[in-house]
């Protein structure tokens, strides 16, 4: 697999660029928690089914949070290098098949993903009074393992299947409002009229967000659920190499 | 002697555009292989099917045997391909390029180190080894891009226009890099600086349309045209009627005109008499013979009628 060798060049790109981005990522979570969670917890106050707000929206944040860091590590490998530089299409040439290369990337995007997820989560946990039991934090990066599998998926397609720029950030800028506003994250699905409720409650965003909160308020697992979104990550990755491979006319 | 690389029939469409049409063609292994030809005669296509960097419409590339398409993975790690566009990662530094390529290829630390150093060494890049890809001019680029080519020790090196943004320092360094690599790798490259091609080759492939319309030794090349010569003529005036009366005694080849410079071909030295003959009162400047070069074959005209 190219994870080894991929891992060795994020490293690289964080040591080229440490303070810059330490930086970053200490004022991002900081940012985020303040303008989302500050606000709207005195819109909110409890959830709907009567949990706090900062206590039921706290993973939505960080999925919201996460979902920001892990666009610009897609955009960069997918789109930029590849449009740009034609870096993608010269890495494609070491021996691996597209189905590693894009696995690969997945792996690496997710967890340094995840890392700076964690470091955002000590942030958020020393601004706000809530709490969460180990396993409860186990459990929700395990969901968000499954939240960014697809979310990855998702963003690595469009970075593939979109040249223009205009486009390519138009399709994302609304991905981001289809996340933040309609899977969940920052206020229940119910707040919607019933058609647009049932229609959103069945992204696949949306399944995760609302399987992860069965799973930490009520103790509630979805395995159909956890298996399907496996399966769907799966699944397309393998569409996403078949589109890499056309891409690169390889 | 044994074929590194073989072509069976290979064609590349761009839409309707015939880029290759059927190229059929081998490379003998530690054979030093140039390719020429006007700007998009297919050169660079080329290259990038052998390095596996396109894939060709239709047809079969074998290297060392092994069918390019079917064991792309095998095939792959004989190869070493620097194209001509400038594909460094802008925020790595150069040594971090070249040793991410190594570390793909699955060559470890210390081999990576020192085969970067020695390289670095021979194309005296060791003082930019730290610079940041985007920080550094193309010609460095350039170097750091050939040494990340050759840093998993490939058996073929495939390099698309290989001095290209150098200055002459460098140019040098390459060529003796390339030179001495030639021993022991098979190395095909494009290029359009033909005094560097009529230096360092085996053997020359002229492209035009696609299609391979020369091919050898460029000794063997001239060959057939050894009788030809170059005149040029240079006169006090050069009227358009005796131009025409000029161009057209039977012996000249391929007439042209630049101001009052009538430049000519022709097969032998006495055609020089026959042109004589014909300029009568007018006043010649100057006159040069010159032996015909790579730059005469690839003459459109004479390329295309095969001379």
């Amino acid at each position: 697999m190219m994870i080894i060798p991929l891992l060795k060049r994020r490293l690289y790109l964080w040591q080229n660029n440490l303070f810059p981005l330490l930086v970053l990522f200490m004022v991002f979570p900081i940012i985020v928690f303040s303008l989302l969670n500050l606000s709207l917890r005195h819109i909110f106050i409890r959830s709907l089914s009567d949990i706090p707000y900062d206590q039921w929206a706290f993973p939505g944040i960080l999925f919201i949070l996460s979902s920001m860091v892990i666009f610009p590590l897609i955009y960069r490998e997918f789109y930029h290098l590849r449009v740009q530089n034609k870096i993608l299409k010269t890495m494609a040439l070491s021996p691996y098949t597209k189905w590693d290369i894009v696995i690969s990337f997945l792996g690496i995007t997710i967890f340094e993903t995840i890392i700076i997820s964690i470091f955002a989560s000590v942030v958020f946990l020393s601004l706000v009074s809530v709490s969460f039991s180990l396993g409860q934090m186990i459990v929700m990066y395990l969901f968000l393992l499954l939240y960014l599998s697809i979310l990855a998926n998702l963003f690595i397609s469009l970075s593939l299947a979109v040249e223009s720029v205009i486009l390519f950030f138009g399709s994302v800028f609304l991905s981001f409002i289809i996340l933040f506003l309609g899977s969940g994250f920052l206020f229940e699905l119910d707040f919607f009229p019933s058609t647009l409720h049932t229609l959103l409650s069945y992204l696949p965003f949306a399944l995760v967000s609302q399987a992860l909160r069965q799973a930490l308020f009520y103790d509630v697992y979805n395995v159909s659920l956890i298996i399907g979104v496996i399966m769907l990550s799966i699944l397309w990755s393998l569409g996403n190499s078949i589109l890499l491979r056309k891409k690169l006319v390889q | 002697m044994e074929a590194s690389v073989t072509l069976k029939k290979v064609g590349k469409l761009v839409k309707d555009k015939t880029v290759l049409a059927g190229l059929t063609f081998g490379v003998e292994k530690g054979s030093l292989v140039a390719i020429v030809g006007d700007n998009d005669s297919g050169k660079s296509t080329i290259l990038k099917i052998l390095a596996g960097f396109e894939s060709p419409d239709y047809g079969q590339v074998f290297l060392y045997g092994l069918d390019s398409q079917k064991r792309r993975i095998e095939a792959r790690k004989l190869l070493g391909f620097v194209p001509h566009e400038n594909d460094l990662d802008p925020d790595l530094t150069l040594a971090q390029n070249i040793k991410f390529h190594g570390h793909l290829f699955g060559i470890n630390d210390q081999t990576i180190q020192s085969r970067l150093s020695t390289y670095a060494k021979k194309l005296d890049l060791e003082l930019y080894l730290d610079e940041l890809a985007s920080q550094v001019s193309q010609g460095i680029q350039k170097r750091a891009m050939i040494i990340r080519g050759l840093i998993h020790d490939p058996d073929i090196l495939i390099l698309d226009e290989p001095t290209g943004f150098m200055d002459s320092a460098s140019i040098r360094k390459t060529w003796d890099l390339i030179t001495e690599l030639k021993k022991e790798k098979t190395i095909i490259y494009a290029s359009n600086a033909l005094q560097e091609v009529e230096q360092s080759h085996d053997r020359i492939l002229v492209l035009r349309h696609g299609q391979i319309i020369l091919d050898g030794h460029l000794d063997k090349l001239l060959e057939s045209t050894i009788d030809y010569h170059q005149f040029q003529i240079e006169f006090e005036e050069l009227s358009d009627e005796l131009y025409t009366e000029l161009s057209n005694v039977n012996t000249v080849v391929s007439p042209n005109r630049l101001g009052n410079i009538f430049h000519f071909y022709g097969r032998a030295r006495n055609v020089f008499f026959d042109v004589l003959k014909q300029v009568g009162e007018s006043e010649m400047i100057d006159l040069n013979v010159k032996k015909l070069g790579l730059r005469d074959l690839l003459d459109s005209e004479f390329a295309g009628d095969g001379l």
